[in-house]
């Protein structure tokens, strides 16, 4: 009974934290540099590794617009399943 | 059934413990075991031989109190900002009427989903032209981009239960806007103030992307980036390593400790 109650709530967080580890950085980084053989190199190591690496910001830009997409995608299902303003009240 | 399902679930609780605590406890465990002995055989799960040679090794032969001094102020500028900044924007919020608002609520929680390395490259060519980098000002300021919104989002929601009418007693009696908002507002809001401060705290403490990108001199390393250097310039000294460690989470295990109450009060509002 509990279960299907809930059920919104942890399609959004499911939602979230994926996002959040789409995007992860730090422990990737610190635990493989990405490596071995670029075998753990996610989207934002790979940006990271174009702007400080190889000193390419243009194309670092680029990845990072590639992320911003598919972060605009899950807002967009986050913002379908929940609507801030039932939370606040936005007047107009 | 009662009884073996309470038996189960306590079962079960215990294996969590164990799994989340052990790390916890091996950090404690390595960071007091001499570098001579850490890998040696035989190992064992309870030791005798402390010393406290790591950390006497850590705070005179490093730089980890200059990494230290440098979190701290950081998370103490985050704070404060953190604090003003979120009240003063919930206050508005609330007690305005203006057109746009439906935007900026999805602007807010949109923003708080953004993950640090997507600013992070912006803020490192923007901070260079304006020779922001390695200060506090743009660490700061780059942490309160992660923080902001969800802290924005606290107050918003606070400022809706707190009555109109207490602040109108207080207009009449001649107090100006802001001075019933500190007198009126502020007393009752102080769980409220607590999370924001703390989750502030937590995200500019435990912070790696931003400090690691924007503060390249290592004069200006904050705790996650200095630790991760000393990973990599000792050659791995765990011992010392794990000190280190222990160090920089005691300041979260006392402020969860003394501020457990608010800290859940703010988790139930935040949803």
């Amino acid at each position: 009974v509990t279960l299907p109650n809930l059920r919104t709530t942890l399609i959004v967080i499911a939602l979230l934290r994926g996002i959040w580890m789409f995007n992860k950085f730090d422990s990737i980084w610190l635990v493989t540099h990405g490596g071995p053989l670029k075998a753990t190199e996610t989207l934002p190591l790979y940006a990271y590794r174009l702007a400080f690496e190889e000193f390419d910001f243009g194309l670092a830009a680029a990845a990072c617009t590639v992320m911003f997409v598919v972060l605009l995608v899950g807002a967009v299902i986050y913002f379908k399943l929940f609507d801030p303003t039932k939370e606040i009240e936005v007047g107009r | 059934v009662s009884r073996l399902q309470r038996t189960g679930t306590f079962a079960l609780l215990l294996v969590v413990l164990v799994a989340v605590a052990f790390p916890f406890y091996w950090m404690l465990l390595t960071s007091f075991t001499p570098r001579e002995a850490l890998f040696k055989p035989p190992f064992r799960l309870f030791r005798l031989d402390f010393s406290l040679g790591n950390y006497r090794e850590l705070l005179f032969a490093t730089e980890f109190a200059r990494y230290f001094v440098n979190s701290l102020i950081a998370a103490v500028g985050a704070i404060v900002l953190n604090v003003i900044a979120a009240t003063l924007a919930g206050y508005g919020l609330t007690r305005f009427a203006f057109p746009g608002k439906k935007t900026f609520a999805f602007g807010t929680l949109f923003s708080y989903m953004f993950p640090p390395m997507l600013m992070a490259i912006p803020l490192y060519i923007l901070f260079s032209a304006l020779q922001m980098r390695n200060t506090y000002t743009g660490l700061i300021l780059a942490h309160m981009a992660i923080s902001l919104p969800l802290n924005i989002w606290l107050m918003w929601q606070y400022f809706q239960i707190v009555p109109l009418s207490l602040e109108e007693a207080a207009w009449t009696s001649g107090a100006s806007r802001l001075a019933a908002l500190r007198q009126v507002c502020l007393p009752s809001a102080r769980p409220d103030i607590l999370s924001v401060a703390i989750f502030s705290f937590a995200l500019s403490w435990n912070d790696f992307t931003f400090a690691f990108i924007l503060q390249t001199d290592r004069k200006m390393f904050t705790l996650p980036v200095g630790l991760a250097s000393l990973v990599e310039q000792t050659g791995v000294h765990w011992g010392m390593v794990m000190a280190a460690a222990v160090l920089v989470s005691v300041p979260t295990f006392l402020l969860v400790f003394f501020l457990q109450r608010y800290l859940l009060s703010g988790l139930r509002t935040a949803g």
